[in-house]
């Protein structure tokens, strides 16, 4: 998994944006929203970014988890990831 | 979303040079032969500019003119902003654009080349481009998408092409084009001295869009047609309301507030990106009190006459 051939990621103070050139889109991102994309442009499946994220930061209850597959699902939906 | 909250530009429209290779009378930026600016970047400023976008962080810059492929250091200016991950658009008239170029554009991260296409048949082609080529702007197509290039088409409407409007949706269709950009004529630049012959009617242009829309609903999935805004006045209303991440390179380096209005916010010969971004987002802001139909009657004013009190006036707030 990781960005689609034409999206950009840029961290801001803010968290950050991804930027899709075809559509000329962009969207805003928090920055939990952007810790999750740097993992996924680090590369790597899913449950590798996942993992990466739990390592880095504390997830006692689980919540990180579940928001980050929820945005990983989202990005997908939107056509923000391609598999290969 | 907030531009004044990102730290750089998400998109820089660089207009290499304005030389070009042909003399469309249609052109909306004065270009032609010859006509390359006295004080255009030279190739180490401009070298010295793509690596200060890179470092910079801008995601995506879009290379035109003029003709950028008549520049000498088009490709190592393309290659320095390639290497830095920096998404390209090449806009071409597609002269001097073959299976070479193609082949050294494909190395890099090319997000689209587009071609200029204003006749589906030499005759109507050649009535607006006086000196160019149809087959060669085609055959820059099929190089393009050989190379595994995403293509673009734009077409300007005249009076002389636009009978040939939807021939050229389904060449646009047939070349593998992934988007069809067209709009009202602009009147700047040349085409404000040909004006009279190139304009087409109300009655012409509303036929041409009732067209559009027709393939649009058609062409869905297949071929975008991208004509809204439809008009300068109406991009201009736009980006009043919302200023786009945006910045405009003219070949000196200057950088304008809005690709219809000349005021002109910062200097990228002197200035660094970061500075001109800021006196971007202070000029955006400055432009919002007025209405896009004022200010193009200032522009208007300032082309008749270089000292018109409200041209000015913005132009002082920009500073």
């Amino acid at each position: 998994m990781k960005l689609a051939r034409f999206v950009k990621f840029r961290e801001e103070k803010f968290g950050g944006v991804l930027f899709e050139t075809r559509s000329e889109k962009v969207f805003t991102l928090t920055s939990t929203g952007a810790a999750v994309v740097k993992e996924i442009a680090a590369g790597g499946s899913a449950e590798q970014v996942v993992a990466r994220l739990k390592a880095r930061y504390q997830d006692p209850s689980g919540k990180l988890e579940t928001e980050a597959r929820e945005f990983i699902d989202s990005l997908r939906s939107q056509g923000l990831l391609s598999e290969d | 979303m907030d531009i004044s909250q990102l730290k750089a530009p998400l998109f820089v429209s660089w207009q290499l040079t304005r030389d070009c290779d042909l003399s469309c009378l249609h052109c909306c930026s004065e270009s032609a032969p010859g006509r390359k600016l006295p004080a255009e970047l030279s190739r180490e400023e401009a070298l010295r500019l793509a690596g200060d976008f890179v470092d910079a962080g801008v995601p995506y810059v879009m290379l035109c003119g003029g003709e950028p492929l008549v520049v000498p250091h088009f490709f190592e200016v393309a290659e320095l902003l390639g290497a830095g991950g920096v998404q390209l658009k090449i806009e071409t008239n597609g002269q001097r654009f073959g299976s070479e170029e193609a082949r050294r554009l494909s190395r890099l991260p090319i997000r689209s080349v587009q071609v200029s296409l204003d006749g589906a048949t030499p005759e109507a082609y050649r009535s607006l481009r006086p000196n160019g080529s149809l087959e060669k702007a085609l055959g820059a197509c099929r190089a393009a998408k050989e190379a595994g290039l995403p293509l673009e088409i734009t077409f300007a409407p005249c009076r002389m092409n636009l009978h040939e409007a939807e021939a050229l949706i389904d060449l646009a269709l047939e070349l593998g084009a992934f988007r069809f950009n067209t709009g009202m004529l602009m009147r700047l630049g040349t085409a404000v001295r040909f004006w009279d012959r190139l304009a087409p009617s109300a009655e012409e242009y509303e036929r041409f869009f009732a067209m559009l829309e027709r393939r649009e609903a058609e062409l869905a999935g297949r071929l975008e047609l991208k004509f809204r805004p439809r008009s300068i006045e109406e991009a201009l209303e736009a980006q009043l309301s919302k200023a786009p991440a945006t910045l405009l390179v003219m070949p000196e380096g200057l950088v304008k507030v809005s690709g219809s209005l000349a005021f002109i916010c910062a200097d990228l010969r002197t200035q660094s990106v970061q500075k001109a971004w800021g006196r971007y987002l202070s000029a955006a802001g400055s432009l919002r009190k007025f209405d896009a139909a004022s200010l193009i009657r200032g522009e208007e004013n300032a082309i008749n006459s270089a000292s018109s009190g409200s041209s000015q006036a913005v132009a002082q707030e920009t500073r």
